[in-house]
């Protein structure tokens, strides 16, 4: 037996630091633990995933480890995590005709015809994330646009934002469209003078052609390796960490089985807090799961998006006095809904995106908050675009955590004054304003709706320009952030969002060993470079994930 | 490097093989380290050292199949497990029938009447003596048998034109009228209306919490609830999920379930202690209410072979379904045409797609034959066995099976002779959870009175190694779990219990009596006799 005299000197080596062993020791670096502003390491320790020792150089060398990594004073951050994408559906659309960077109604027609060469007749040709307000002449093509590309396969193209959808006459035919046809909600579906369907489809009434095509991704298989191939690309841009969300409502599926078996297999390579727009099985709760998958959120969908003219105002579009949007559900619906899932103790995150999408989502928190308090709730509110002075008082006496995107308003920079006036848009997109208030903010992506680089998220929200400088002085300026804030809305925020503050985030004592290192420090350069910030190592439970190299 | 505790002085059987026996081993974050001698573990310091004094080390037991929140349920009811007579449980009931409120329901669960003298389950017309007022329920310990009063037959809207979904589970006398025996599903009506004692989510953790900690005190670290909405026993891994979240969780969990899961969610879902487990299917019934379906009649009632609650067809297709989305199959299987049914779905799914390591499980496997036995062996099975059944049902499995069948019931020896993996459980609530009540029952084949002398079938015991080992190794194996427990090895889960004797050096008869003195689990210890 060991005598207590032994046992006393190994504990007091310990303490002194001598003996303690690791698996990989971080040297030289500028460590930005993002836990506060200003707190800054040169050097850290992990073992078995995890960071066990931060400090000086002199502290961790002390440590004995099997392997020392010199970080050359490059900056390291924790890795990013973003809050919200549809990861699934973006991997169906990556099979589709990428619309994206078309700047004309011809860009997009001569893409969709060189498909159509080589796409034998009768099968499916979708395009995806096409956006007419960024066209030469920003007006919406019809199906009969279409038709003249071809009358032999069915077309159907969605604009990024998932809302607007624009189908040919064979697609609408294929998906039982015609004047008859009545969608859920009224005035989603487009009708000329004669009632017929335009092809111009918004919202849900896009669902029965949808169903009509054959998934591009058949097998499990076929699924499983699309994601993993996107989740290694996330790990280019420093994502170690993603919520990936099911919309049932536009398609985009999730599943977690795909994630399940990627991290059996050692082949993925983010962490995933998997959300459903379903209520779970099996009584389970938010936070089932492991490290790498968890079961995240119940997400509802208040209203549409503002591209589209589908967020819902109160009042009319200023571009468009006609109309203030659509809402999905009624407050009496949404609140049950609301109702249902607080009660099954599961988080709940609402899409609301118009001041007065985000009215009925709040009063249904409120509603169903304030009858029955519970401790540590976090409500997500996802996008979050248009607010006024009620909303935000109202928003500051309720527990919740505001999912955003920083990239919206650099991509929007163009038309969102138009949509919204003046007056609106002072609070459009009002992150500093929010900040100010005091309340908790995450980064994401909306993928596909934007591409995932963080920076570009962080660029648009520090400078709110689009990529090419536009405005010069930055859109309503006087919301910038800044770059700290942009970062903790992808770092520690986010984790906060997940309720894995304690677990990730920052680079601390006990977090899970997941950084990046960048090729300059975002916190020293000019905030228009930061779009150009590059990821030269992503690192996961203290494994590298990436290298540039 | 600074390691949590070291064990020394002990005598560890790893249960990785059976001459594999350490004194020591040490521990750091939740795992095994190491395992050597004395010498070796005290090497490496660590902040604490704990000298076991000789005594026994096993890695921690876990219970392979339970129903768990059925149990809660359970206890929250009237216990006729011990009771000896009719006239006993009548006593019983009347008491409580004289304190409850008329029209309330008086609900009693365990009796087994092959332990009363004359061994005749009552009728409606026994429990109407005891009151016409309340209306009563009580339950044979399988679960597969009740028996209720008018009262009760009247408030469910039982009557002589009730259709049970299955044919033969309502008994009705020589006037078509029901005797109040119901069988299986035929409760169903009941259940609809029978108020539930624990009928908040908090009562259910609480009430499930306790019974954890009773669990520590006989040495389980693991086990795997398991729903069957069938016979209203429900699970939700929200209750586990919690009690993980608010650190009370001294027992690692894999739930299972008679429902498919949604979200595309798989086998194993979760973490290291709490995970999603099974898709189980209940084939047939029980031996001891008949209802074990049988490929010929049962010997004490020539006229019954027993009941299959689905189709071949409908079997076939639940099982594709699973296999498909990947999710481990259990099949509760007692009778041997249930085995024989069951194996059929198995066969028809993984040979048109054999899949690399399925694991599918049979659980219970009470009655095979040469031909049953031949084809499991082919079948990626594990049998999930309940070792103490064959004590309990000593006096009266050859009167249902007669002289032939019996050979080939409880065939445990026979089974791991042919190399079959048999992982070891309580089926709470029909058995206790003490592990070492299955180990005596397994090893000797006697009732803890000691009857029969010489065991029953004595051909058909195992050893005390492969009893424990049925309990530890394979179990973990069942779930796919052997890379993180099941034995004491190096980084294992540090999941392990301290007996008050060693098991593999006493007489078998005294396997019932071995006490644990220490649980750990994760290198905690959650529980100590002192």
């Amino acid at each position: 037996m060991m005598s207590k005299m032994t046992l006393h000197n190994n504990i007091k080596k310990y303490k002194e630091g001598i003996i303690m062993f690791a698996e990989k020791k971080f040297l030289n670096g500028d460590i930005y633990s993002m836990a506060k502003e200003g707190e800054i390491f040169e050097a850290f320790a992990i073992r078995d995933g995890k960071i066990v020792a931060v400090g000086t150089n002199e502290e961790i060398m002390k440590i004995e480890a099997d392997e020392t990594i010199d970080l050359k004073y490059k900056t390291v951050l924790p890795g990013f995590i973003d809050t919200h994408q549809h990861v699934l559906s973006y991997t169906e659309g990556l099979q589709a005709v990428n619309l994206r960077e078309c700047k004309s109604y011809e860009e997009v027609r001569k893409k969709l015809e060189e498909r159509a060469k080589i796409t034998p007749e009768g099968k499916w040709i979708k395009g995806t994330s096409f956006n007419h307000e960024q066209w030469e002449t920003p007006v919406l093509p019809t199906r009969k646009d279409l038709d003249d590309i071809t009358t032999k396969h069915p077309i159907l193209i969605s604009r990024y934002c998932m809302h607007v959808h624009v189908a040919n006459s064979l697609a609408l035919k294929k998906g039982g469209i015609s004047k008859d046809f009545i969608p859920t909600a009224e005035n989603s579906v487009e009708m000329d003078k004669k009632g017929e369907p335009t092809g111009v489809l918004w919202e849900n009434s896009v669902t029965p052609i949808l169903n009509a095509i054959p998934n591009p991704l058949p097998t499990f298989e076929d699924k499983k390796e699309a994601v993993r191939k996107v989740c290694e690309d996330m790990s280019s841009y420093g994502i170690t960490g993603v919520t990936p969300i099911q919309g049932k409502f536009c398609d985009a599926i999730e599943n977690i089985g795909i994630y399940q078996d990627l991290d059996k297999e050692g082949r993925l390579p983010v962490r995933v807090y998997v959300s459903f727009d379903e209520f779970p099985p099996f009584g389970m709760k938010s936070g089932f799961g492991n490290e790498m998958v968890k079961y995240g959120f119940y997400k509802i969908y208040s209203d549409g998006s503002l591209g589209s003219r589908a967020a819902k105002l109160f009042e009319p579009y200023s571009d468009m006095p006609e109309t203030t949007g659509v809402l999905n559900y009624s407050q009496v619906q949404i609140t049950e809904m609301v109702r249902e899932a607080y009660n099954k103790d599961l988080q709940i995150a609402i899409h609301a995106i118009g001041d007065k999408g985000l009215d009925i989502a709040l009063k249904a928190i409120e509603e169903v908050y304030y009858t029955d308090p519970k401790p540590n709730q976090r409500f997500r509110i996802i996008h979050v675009m248009v607010v006024n002075k009620d909303l935000i008082e109202r928003m500051k006496k309720l527990p919740l955590v505001l999912d955003i995107q920083p990239k919206f308003v650099s991509s929007n920079v163009r038309w969102s004054e138009e949509r919204l006036g003046k007056e609106r848009a002072k609070l459009a997109y009002p992150w500093r304003t929010l900040l100010d208030e005091g309340f908790i903010i995450t980064g994401s992506s909306d993928c596909p709706v934007e591409p995932y680089n963080p920076f570009l998220g962080i660029y648009g929200i520090v400078t709110r320009k689009d990529l090419e400088g536009y405005p010069e002085q930055g859109w309503y300026a006087e919301q910038r952030v800044t770059v700290y804030e942009a970062v903790e809305m992808y770092t520690k925020n986010a984790a906060y969002a997940s309720f894995e503050e304690d677990l990730k985030g920052t680079i601390s004592e006990g977090k899970l060993a997941d950084f990046v290192v960048l090729d300059r420090d975002p916190f020293k350069i000019d905030s228009d470079e930061l779009k150009d910030v590059k990821v030269e190592k992503t690192f996961l439970g203290g494994k590298e994930v990436f290298s540039a190299q | 490097m600074l390691l949590d505790k070291c064990i020394i002085n002990a005598k560890v059987y790893s249960m990785e093989k059976e001459d594999s026996v350490f004194e020591a081993f040490s521990i750091y974050d939740g795992k095994i380290i190491e395992c050597g001698s004395n010498e070796e573990i005290l090497k490496n310091p660590a902040k604490e050292v704990i000298d076991i004094k000789g005594k026994t080390i096993l890695p921690g037991f876990i219970d392979a199949h339970q129903h768990l929140l059925y149990y809660a349920q359970q206890i929250q009811t009237i216990k006729l497990s011990d009771t000896k007579s009719w006239d006993e449980v009548k006593e019983i009931l009347k008491e409580k029938a004289s304190n409850t409120p008329e029209g309330e329901w008086i609900h009693g669960v365990g009796f087994d009447h092959q332990a009363w003298p004359d061994c005749s389950l009552p009728t409606r017309k026994e429990l109407d003596e005891i009151s016409k007022e309340h209306p009563i329920m009580i339950d044979r310990y399988c679960l597969h048998v009740h028996v209720l009063n008018s009262e009760a037959l009247r408030v469910a809207g039982i009557t002589r034109d009730y259709k049970p979904k299955v044919d033969n589970t309502m008994q009705v006398d020589e006037n078509g009228e029901p005797t109040g025996i119901l069988w299986d599903s035929a409760i169903a009506p009941v259940l609809d209306i029978l108020p539930n004692p624990l009928n908040s989510f908090e009562a259910k953790k609480e009430a499930i919490a306790s019974i954890l900690k009773d669990m520590n005190r006989y040495g389980i670290t693991g086990t795997q609830p398991t729903q069957g909405k069938i016979v209203d026993s429900e699970e939700f891994i929200g209750i586990y999920q919690d009690l993980e979240k608010e650190n009370r969780l001294t027992v690692r969990m894999y739930v299972n379930f008679d429902e498919l899961p949604c979200f595309g969610i798989k086998t194993g879902f979760g973490n290291e202690k709490v995970k999603y487990g099974f898709y189980k299917i209940y084939n047939d019934g029980n031996l001891g209410s008949r209802s074990a379906a049988m490929l010929e009649p049962y010997s004490d009632k020539p006229d019954e072979i027993g009941i299959l609650n689905y189709s071949v067809e409908e079997i076939n297709e639940m099982c594709q379904k699973a296999y498909d989305m990947d999710i481990q199959i259990g099949i509760h299987a007692i009778g041997d045409r249930g085995l024989d049914v069951a194996l059929r779905a198995i066969e028809e799914v993984y040979k048109k797609n054999p899949k690399k390591d399925p694991r599918f499980r049979i659980i219970h496997a009470y009655i095979t034959n040469e031909n049953l036995i031949q084809r499991m062996k082919k079948l990626p099975v594990i049998l999930d066995i309940q070792p103490n059944f064959v004590a309990t049902n000593i006096k009266w499995s050859e009167d249902r099976l007669g002289p032939k069948r019996v050979k080939y019931a409880y065939p445990w020896r026979r089974l791991i002779d042919e190399g079959l993996i048999l992982a070891a459980s309580s089926d709470l609530p029909v058995e206790h959870y003490n592990p070492f009540f299955g180990i005596h029952a397994i090893v000797t084949r006697k009732n803890r009175d000691g009857f029969p002398e010489d065991g029953w079938y004595p051909e058909q015991r195992v050893t005390p190694y492969e009893a424990i080992e049925m309990y530890t190794k394979n179990a973990a194996f069942a779930s796919f779990e052997e890379k993180i427990k099941g034995t004491i090895s190096k980084g294992k889960l540090a999941d392990f219990i301290v007996l008050d004797q060693d098991p593999f050096k006493i007489d078998i008869d005294q396997l019932k009596d071995v006490k644990v003195e220490k649980t750990f689990l994760g290198g905690e210890e959650v529980f100590s006799i002192f």
